[in-house]
């Protein structure tokens, strides 16, 4: 897979990581899950979120299933996989080397 | 694993749409549930159909996706007008098959190899005089007084094989009553562990049944032979036929695979060369004599080597002949002698049918190059009734390879269906021409089997027939602008 850019690989981590902390969550619950957890700072659009979502469980990343919940409403929640697991490792890790990196710039210059 | 869930994906598409949209509608309803605004909720989501062919892409392979579409939609375009369809499709059929017959006959009679071990290192010792009157004397005979010493000559470097001509003869399982023909060939005893060959049933010959004039009276039948006229019965082993005043006895039936070495004829039956009655007369020449050269040995110092034994057996002969003109004596031994490539069998039926086959091959392409660009014409023509249709393609987006491959898709149709027809006509025609070719008490059989060089001709057929009539139609759709559209329709209103 090609490198991906610093947003969307963004999205991916914070998704992974929700994921890592709380199984079995629906898109919507995701989407709540990054608002609060950043108090308010990061936004995700649903129009970027339900392909982020597509797009890592064809990658293995992330396992979906459907569910009833308790209000007899179906829903469509998302899990880690081994793979998954993997990926945000590397993910972590990549973003604290952009971090870091940055962070020496702007001491620096 | 996830290349293979989405292309599982293709093929059940509206399911899909189907889940995609049942997410997000649960997402949106999760929404309202949590205190949003039904319309705000709506309207975050953006676009939906946008989104859920986003998703959609993700999920499966976008261009196969849209090769099933068009391939759903080629069929219909061909089932819409079906009399064109069939004319282009039948006179394709006819120009595709005549050509797989052609290539069939072809195949089988000059270009493939024989089905034996290393058969690019097979030759086949040819014999050259200049003298005048001698040219009728010239060609593949050989003596076996002759074979004995070449052989010796050549020993560790090449293997010398005699195979005779498979000729009919009468011969007879019961009662002299109870004649039958069969194709009968004298082999050196040597030759099928030379070729590699391997038995069907019981045995095959080998050096020592190929030792002293007369005394080994077995036979090894060809799988055809054995199938033809025992219906591959275990039980022919030990069995006796009468040829002649000998009684042989079957050991062995060859591998279904090898049918001689001469096209055109298959061997029904093999038999050891010591029983034949001109074994050890040194002037009859009555077989061929092949060199299999051993892997890495240069042909030129063998042919060198036969040469040489060759020119001192003539002297000898030329001193013991009696009453011929010193001409005739000089011819005699001034032969020059030569090896020719014989990887793909010798016989007469090649030599005599081989240029009339090539041009016979080149008349059917030339054939099927016609109805390839009458078809061209006709697709061409069924494309420009069209260009309203591309042109609307083209305005909501259709890129120019996508309408090229919506033409060449519905050709693709075409091709396979003529091509699936006229297989179908090759598959009865080539045996047919086969059998026509010698008189009828004599047929000429030619091992015509439909293998993958016949299936892949076939296919490489198909899909250079498509591109032929198909490019330059899709080609000529795809060249189509927007702005014809609405030229068009402003000519034409009410359309709009």
């Amino acid at each position: 897979m090609s490198k991906p850019d610093s947003l969307q690989g963004t999205l991916d981590l914070l998704v992974l990581k929700i994921l890592s902390r709380r199984p079995r969550l629906h898109g919507y619950a995701i989407m709540r899950a990054v608002q609060d957890m950043s108090d308010k700072v990061l936004l995700v659009e649903e129009g970027s979120l339900y392909p982020a979502l597509h797009r890592m469980e064809e990658a293995g990343w992330i396992r979906a299933e459907w569910i009833t919940k308790d209000t007899g409403r179906r829903a469509r929640v998302y899990q880690l996989t081994a793979a998954g697991k993997k990926q945000l490792t590397a993910e972590e890790s990549r973003w604290q080397a952009v971090i870091s990196a940055v962070n020496h710039v702007l001491r620096t210059v | 694993m996830s290349f293979w869930s989405r292309m599982a994906n293709v093929l059940r598409g509206r399911s899909l749409n189907r889940q995609i949209d049942e997410e997000l509608q649960s997402h949106i309803a999760e929404a309202i549930e949590q205190g949003r605004d039904p319309a705000e909720a709506r309207r975050a989501f953006g676009f939906a159909l946008r989104l859920r062919e986003e998703s959609r892409d993700v999920k499966l392979i976008p261009w196969l996706d849209s090769l099933r579409a068009d391939t759903v939609f080629g069929w219909r375009q061909l089932a819409k007008s079906k009399v064109t369809s069939m004319a282009a499709m039948l006179s394709l059929a006819l120009g595709i098959g005549a050509c797989t017959s052609a290539f069939r006959l072809i195949d089988a009679l000059l270009l493939r190899p024989l089905p034996i071990a290393g058969p690019e290192r097979l030759y086949v010792i040819s014999r050259r005089s200049s003298a005048p009157g001698w040219k009728a004397r010239a060609g593949e005979g050989c003596e076996y007084p002759l074979f004995r010493q070449m052989r010796a000559a050549v020993k560790g470097q090449a293997e010398l094989i005699a195979i005779a001509g498979a000729w009919p003869a009468d011969l007879t399982y019961g009662s002299q009553q109870e004649m039958e023909k069969a194709r009968w060939n004298y082999v050196s005893g040597w030759m099928f562990g030379s070729f590699g060959l391997r038995p069907a049933l019981g045995r095959l010959f080998t050096e020592n049944d190929d030792l002293k004039p007369g005394a080994h009276p077995y036979a090894v039948l060809s799988h055809d032979y054995w199938t033809r006229r025992f219906g591959q019965d275990p039980n022919v082993i030990g069995r006796a036929f009468r040829m002649g005043s000998d009684l042989y006895t079957i050991v062995g039936v060859a591998e279904e695979r090898f049918t001689g070495t001469e096209p055109g004829t298959v061997t029904d039956i093999f038999v050891p060369t010591m029983m034949n009655a001109s074994v050890d007369k040194p002037q009859t020449s009555w077989f061929r004599a092949f060199a299999l050269l051993q892997p890495g040995v240069a042909a030129g110092p063998v042919r060198d080597r036969l040469h040489a034994t060759f020119h001192a057996y003539q002297e000898e002969r030329a001193k013991h002949t009696v009453g011929w003109s010193k001409q005739a004596l000089d011819g005699l031994v001034n032969m020059t002698l030569s090896l020719e490539p014989a990887a793909t069998g010798v016989s007469s039926m090649k030599k005599n049918y081989g240029t009339s086959l090539t041009a016979l091959g080149v008349l059917v392409a030339l054939v099927l190059l016609i109805a390839s660009a009458n078809v061209a014409n006709l697709m061409t023509a069924q494309a420009a009734a069209r260009a309203r249709e591309m042109a609307l393609r083209v305005s909501i987006g259709a890129g120019r390879w996508r309408l090229v491959q919506l033409v060449l898709v519905e050709s693709a149709w075409l091709a396979l269906f003529a091509s699936a027809i006229g297989g179908a006509f090759a598959w009865w025609s080539a045996p047919l021409v086969v059998s026509r070719i010698n008189p009828p008490d004599n047929p000429a059989r030619l091992f015509l089997p439909g293998d993958w060089r016949v299936l892949g001709f076939g296919l490489a057929l198909a899909l250079g027939v498509t591109l032929l009539f198909g490019l330059a139609p899709a080609l000529r759709a795809s060249a189509v602008q927007p702005a014809r559209s609405r030229a068009e329709r402003t000519r034409t209103p009410g359309a709009a």
